[in-house]
């Protein structure tokens, strides 16, 4: 039928528009600007504001990606065309119009959808000609002036081609129905098109500018400074921005040294519109490799878009050279560019290909080899990416894939490994979860990180449950750089359980204000040796006038009306970790919070706030050191320690935050964090007390350099351990489980990390057992029985009864022998900073600064050094077989001597209130023999001498000391024939006002040493009839929880990592 | 007027509660959550629920602990057990503590509404309800 507007014709179906509109959708190319011209054609390119508006429309269209929301998407926008006699015949009327020239029989479709270009571009005219202006800006109004005149102009025109009333009232309506159909989309889309008209107004008329300029320099100092601008600004709609940037792209003059390419390129990283697909492949193809920034832009962008087109061109990138010759202006020549960032970011976009970069594992495995710093944590994501994909789609993996991982984690690198460790993780390989840990499960217990959306409900707990005992409680966040850690103290300071906003105090150094207090307390002294000069420029204090410590004191009396106080990590760690230092040392740290996180999470996190890659990138190697492992309050256990996986899969939105974070839900809750009250055979005890004859000396340091003897590797041997239950909770309340070595006859224990306990052992060898899948990982180091061990920064030291000082590392597999000194080692002790202090049986003391490779000699004892502890601030205590204690002070350069003459003074260790626990006991002839007298603990005041004496109803050795946090104080004791019933660990609670002694079963023939580990206490020792035991110990409740929770729970039930860890 | 009727979730992990919770209000059940045992003690003793759909390992009170309790106050509604670590020990346990069934995880929605209906369907006629209510 001919086209004849003026007859009257039947309403068209929407769904047979509809189907027409999906049939030419096909046609539609998302990956570029495209547009569907007046004849029905598909072009790419928009050069008017018409060709503008098809092409966001349509995209529109397209981006309905489901089919049922396209059809309610059409059927919304065809509505006020087609759903009404005269609204069809207006639209064809306006369409007869506006395309004077087009086909003579054109679809209904295509007139619609013309009359629907025509009215979005008339509607974003009205707005650009109804945008406020201020006076002073004359050339806007002009502007302004303009598009309020084309508007009327469409308006008119449009109008003068109606008849009737009712078709101008029809008309007058049709434009409110479309702006408001889709859930108002088509206004937004209006919106984007006027802010868009409105930037290439300004861009074009700088651009003329441009090319009237007579010389290049002008005209590239026009580009920088007004273009750049333009472009950078933040517009309502970013969207706005996109097709101005792909023409940017596409001018034929555009010098890549005006750095516009380098910004519309960020740009379109930032946009992530699949449209900017083509340009940016054209980019990668055309722009030479001396622009790498420019390129990594680009391969950002197209990373993000997903597109396999791109693969090509990252094989290339990454089989490409790694540098090459930056010829530019202003750079002598042969100067050299690394294109390590764009290999970097190829890695990365293949990740994020999945397995459509299958083809790239190849390349990727050549990486893997040997890769460098910055490129081996992405390379493990990205493979595990393309492995977890790869086991989607075709069921299993390829296997230089899963030996690149296997390579990545022997990288000397915490992020590499992390990261490698969660690659493995994600791709389910069981079988080498081994070789994982044993690589690095010294540091990196990353297998068995709870999920945030566990941890942080128990962290929801404990929080709970220490506020209601004191306050403030003091919570740190810290974690690498992009882990989310701000996102959940920002959701928590809003308040929470009750807590208003003002009982949380919120630190963080970024702002000025928290930075200052922060500042005093680390005092000007340590700022100016460790911090650049302008973060504590405006420092209140001279120096010899500033007392941290007096200013400490006052901030917390200051705060105690506060519930919380948050200490929000920041990316200079050393300063953080400092501050967590003293808030430790002042007893003022009680929980501390790390979130882990995978690669992209961070880059995830990090490009939500940096916004360019430049910055993500900036951030991205920013990372927690030292570890926190290496820190004294993690080693001690007295701060309640939460690592989380904070990776998308795992982690709460701020709204799930609030809700567990919403009240108390566990009364209980107490002990399970902490241990629990030990009513088992409870006694009263009354301290006496006593004095210590003491003096005061100089003393004189000797230094000398320490220099390892030699250094062999090892590989360890992996064993598992068995755990068996306590099946007997009446009789043995306090028992959780003991732990079956296979015959392992341990004799020292130590705390290593989360979970795992490195000892001694009898045969002489060194090993940690490991909750994680209850493994027993051990290595011979010794000839004799290990004497005396202490585990410093993932290193165990370990003495043996010739006095053999050695040195074993699981993470480097390696074991040191070092010189042990005048006589043999029988004493050892480890403090903060990586100081180690070793007593001697010819009474010396050696002090080794392990940073520094120096060794300090302390002489001044008579006899065997047996007690050794090295206290928070550095003072170290020694005491000998004769019963003469010193405390050293390195830093006045002075000891106090104490003396209790017939004594020998068998451990030490520092009290939670600052004052020493002593345990002495009358000399024996032998260390088998039962003494002849009770042994007595002491609590001793180095400052007076006096103390309070806690005698031991029994007489038996000592030989294990442990003081917990709260002050309780656990005692090893051994020779059975002395001690009723046979029990061997005894505990003195001094706190109430009449302190009490338990005693708890301990091992038949001795307890030799002790640990307190989180809710449980963890005791070694020598039964009657076999070799030593490992047996677990904890309040009444908890044990009575974990029992009931393990009946739970059969043993052969493979159970998630963090659900083992409990050791 | 008819009620919807009501059934409590309680799973300490709230991304599981809360994917079992939508579950339930898709079928046009009343859902409400507790993150714990003790959380969901405090809402039975506010609310009547007919089922009650919950985790076996919590910290604190366990589920075991929570049907212990729930069945000590004879209260009439069902109870559904649903755990990570099935085993045969724990699921004649949890019947016999009263449990109407045991629903081992990871389960699908519509496992878990087939369940929910059974569990329903065993109540009292006049308990019963529409669930379209």
């Amino acid at each position: 039928m001919p086209f004849n507007p003026g007859v009257a014709m039947n309403l068209p179906a929407i769904d047979r528009c509809i189907r027409q509109t999906l049939d030419l959708l096909r046609g539609f190319d998302p990956r570029t600007a495209m547009f569907l011209d007046r004849r029905a054609r598909w072009t790419k390119g928009p050069q008017t504001a018409r060709d503008r508006v098809s092409n966001e429309l349509w995209f529109f269209i397209w981006q309905s990606h489901r089919e049922d929301a396209r059809l309610e998407v059409l059927r919304n926008i065809f509505a006020p065309f087609l759903g009404h006699p005269t609204g069809w015949a207006v639209t064809r009327k306006i369409y007869r119009w506006l395309c004077s020239s087009a086909p003579q029989n054109p679809d209904e479709v295509l007139q619609v959808v013309e009359v629907i270009t025509a009215l979005i571009q008339h509607q974003a005219w009205h707005r650009n000609g109804t945008a406020y202006r201020p006076d002073w800006d004359s050339r806007g109004k002009a502007l302004r002036a303009g598009y309020m005149e084309r508007a009327r102009a469409f308006a008119a025109g449009l109008e003068g081609c109606l008849e009737g009333e009712s078709e101008v009232t029809r008309w007058r309506e049709m434009a409110p129905q479309l702006m408001a159909a889709a859930g108002g989309s088509i206004d937004r889309l209006c919106a984007i098109i006027s802010e868009e008209e409105g930037i290439r107004d300004q861009v074009e008329t700088v651009l003329q500018a441009l090319w009237a300029a007579r010389q290049k320099d002008q005209a590239l100092a026009l580009l920088e400074e007004q273009v750049g601008p333009l472009l950078t600004m933040r517009p309502a709609h970013p969207k706005a921005l996109l097709r101005p940037c792909l023409d940017l792209l596409t001018l034929p003059h555009l010098e890549m040294v005006s750095g516009l390419p380098y910004e519309v390129t960020g740009i379109l990283g930032k946009l992530r519109d699949i449209r900017s697909t083509e340009h940016l492949l054209s980019v990668l193809e055309n722009c030479a490799r001396k622009y790498t920034q420019v390129r990594c832009n680009a391969i950002y962008a197209l990373g993000h878009l997903r597109d396999r087109s791109a693969l090509p061109y990252y094989l290339e990138v990454l089989t490409g050279p790694n540098s090459t010759d930056a010829a530019l202006s202003g750079r002598p020549s042969g100067y050299s560019l690394s294109l390590r960032g764009e290999k970097r970011e190829c890695i990365w976009a293949l990740g994020r290909l999945g397995a459509e970069a299958r083809e790239a594992i190849p390349v990727l495995a050549r990486y893997g080899r040997n890769p460098e710093r910055d490129i081996g944590a992405v390379l493990a994501w990205a493979l595990g990416c393309i492995g977890k994909g790869q086991k989607e789609t075709c069921g299993g993996l390829d296997a230089a894939l899963v030996t690149s991982l296997l390579q990545l984690l022997q990288v000397e690198d915490h992020r590499v490994f992390e990261e490698s460790a969660m690659a493995m993780r994600g791709l389910g390989l069981p079988d080498f979860l081994h070789h994982l840990y044993l690589h690095d499960f010294a540091t990196v217990p990353i297998l068995s990180l709870k999920p945030s959306s566990t941890g942080l409900y128990e962290l929801s707990e404990t929080l709970f449950y220490l506020m209601s005992m004191q306050s403030p409680v003091v919570m740190a966040v810290t974690g690498d750089s992009g882990t989310g850690k701000t996102y959940f103290c920002e959701t928590l300071i809003e308040g929470f359980g009750g807590l208003r906003r003002k009982d949380i105090l919120y630190l963080q150094r970024d702002r000025p204000g928290h930075m200052m207090i922060l500042n005093r307390i680390l005092g000007l002294r340590w700022l100016r040796d460790h911090v650049a000069p302008q973060h504590y420029e405006n420092y209140p204090l001279a120096e010899d006038r500033d007392d941290p410590d007096l200013f400490f004191r006052q901030f917390i009396q200051q705060h105690s009306h506060r519930k919380l106080i948050i200490l929000d990590g920041w990316r200079d760690s050393e300063y953080f970790h400092e501050v967590l230092r003293r808030f430790y040392e002042y007893g003022h740290l009680d929980v501390l919070v790390k979130f882990h996180s995978t690669y992209s999470t961070k880059r995830l996190n990090l490009e939500e706030r940096e916004e360019t890659l430049e910055r993500v990138t900036a951030h991205l190697p920013l990372v927690e050191d030292p570890a926190i492992e290496e820190t004294d309050f993690y080693r001690e256990g007295a701060v309640l320690l939460y690592q989380l996986d904070n990776s998308i899969s795992s982690r709460l939105n701020d709204h799930e935050i609030r809700e567990v974070f919403q009240k108390r839900k566990v009364a209980t809750w107490g002990q399970t964090v902490h241990i629990g009250e030990l009513l088992h055979r409870a006694e009263w005890i009354d301290p006496q007390e006593s004095m210590l004859a003491s003096r005061r000396e100089k003393i004189t340091l000797k230094k000398k350099n320490l220099r390892p003897k030699e250094t062999i590797s090892f590989r360890p041997r992996e064993t598992a351990f068995r755990r068996i239950l306590n099946e007997e909770p009446e009789r043995n309340p306090n028992l959780l489980q003991d732990i079956d070595l296979d015959g392992g006859d341990i004799r020292r224990i130590g705390f290593f990390t989360q979970g795992q306990v490195a000892y001694g052992d009898g045969n002489g060898d060194i090993g940690v057992l490991s909750g994680f899948q209850d493994r027993n990982f051990s290595t011979g180091v010794h000839q004799q029985p290990v004497r005396c061990l202490a585990v410093t920064g993932g290193a165990i030291l370990s003495a043996d009864t010739a006095g053999e000082l050695k040195e074993t590392c699981f993470r480097k597999k390696g074991i040191t022998a070092w010189p042990a000194g005048s006589s043999p080692i029988c004493s050892l002790a480890c403090g903060r900073d990586g100081l180690v202090a070793m007593g001697h049986e010819d009474g010396t003391v050696r002090l080794w600064d392990r940073t520094a490779q120096q060794v300090y000699v302390l002489e001044g004892h008579a006899d065997q050094v047996r007690a050794l502890a090295i206290g928070r601030k550095g003072a170290v205590f020694s005491g000998d077989a004769a019963g003469e204690m010193h405390l050293w002070d390195l830093r006045k350069g002075s000891k106090s001597i104490f003396t209790s003459p017939g004594n020998s003074i068998r451990a030490v260790e520092m009290y939670p209130d600052g004052r020493w626990v002593i345990a002495q006991q009358v000399s024996g002839p032998t260390d088998e023999m039962a003494p002849r007298e009770p042994a007595a603990i002491w609590i001793l005041d180095p400052e007076s001498g006096r103390g309070e004496v806690f005698g031991l109803n029994v007489c038996a050795r000592i030989k294990a000391l442990k003081v917990y946090f709260d002050g309780r104080i656990f005692i090893g004791i051994g020779g059975r024939r002395a001690v009723p019933d046979g029990h061997t660990l005894l505990v003195i609670d001094p706190r109430p006002n009449r302190p009490q002694i338990f005693s708890l079963p301990g091992h038949r023939l001795e307890t030799i040493d002790c640990l307190t580990m989180g809710p449980r206490i963890i005791t070694c020792g020598r039964e009657e009839d076999g070799p030593g035991t490992l047996r677990i110990w904890g309040g009444l409740s908890y044990i009575k929880s974990e029992l009931k929770n393990s009946a739970l729970l059969p043993d052969h039930m493979e159970k998630p990592p963090y659900c083992r860890t409990i050791f | 007027m008819d009620e919807k009727i009501k059934i409590l979730v309680v799973d300490d992990e709230l991304p599981v509660g809360k994917s079992i919770s939508h579950a339930l209000r898709e079928e046009g059940y009343d859902v409400d959550m507790a993150l714990s045992g003790e959380e969901a003690l405090q809402r039975l003793r506010r609310r009547p629920y007919a089922v009650m759909v919950v985790d076996l390992m919590m910290p604190g009170m366990s589920g075991m602990d929570l049907l212990s309790a729930v069945k000590e106050t004879n209260m009439n509604i069902s109870v559904i057990i649903t755990t990570g670590y099935p085993s045969a020990r724990t699921t004649v346990q949890s019947v016999k503590l009263g449990a109407f069934d045991y629903l081992p995880k990871p389960f699908t929605p519509g496992e878990l509404r087939a369940i929910v209906a059974r569990a329903l369907e065993g109540r009292r006629p006049e308990e019963k309800r529409d669930p379209s209510d």
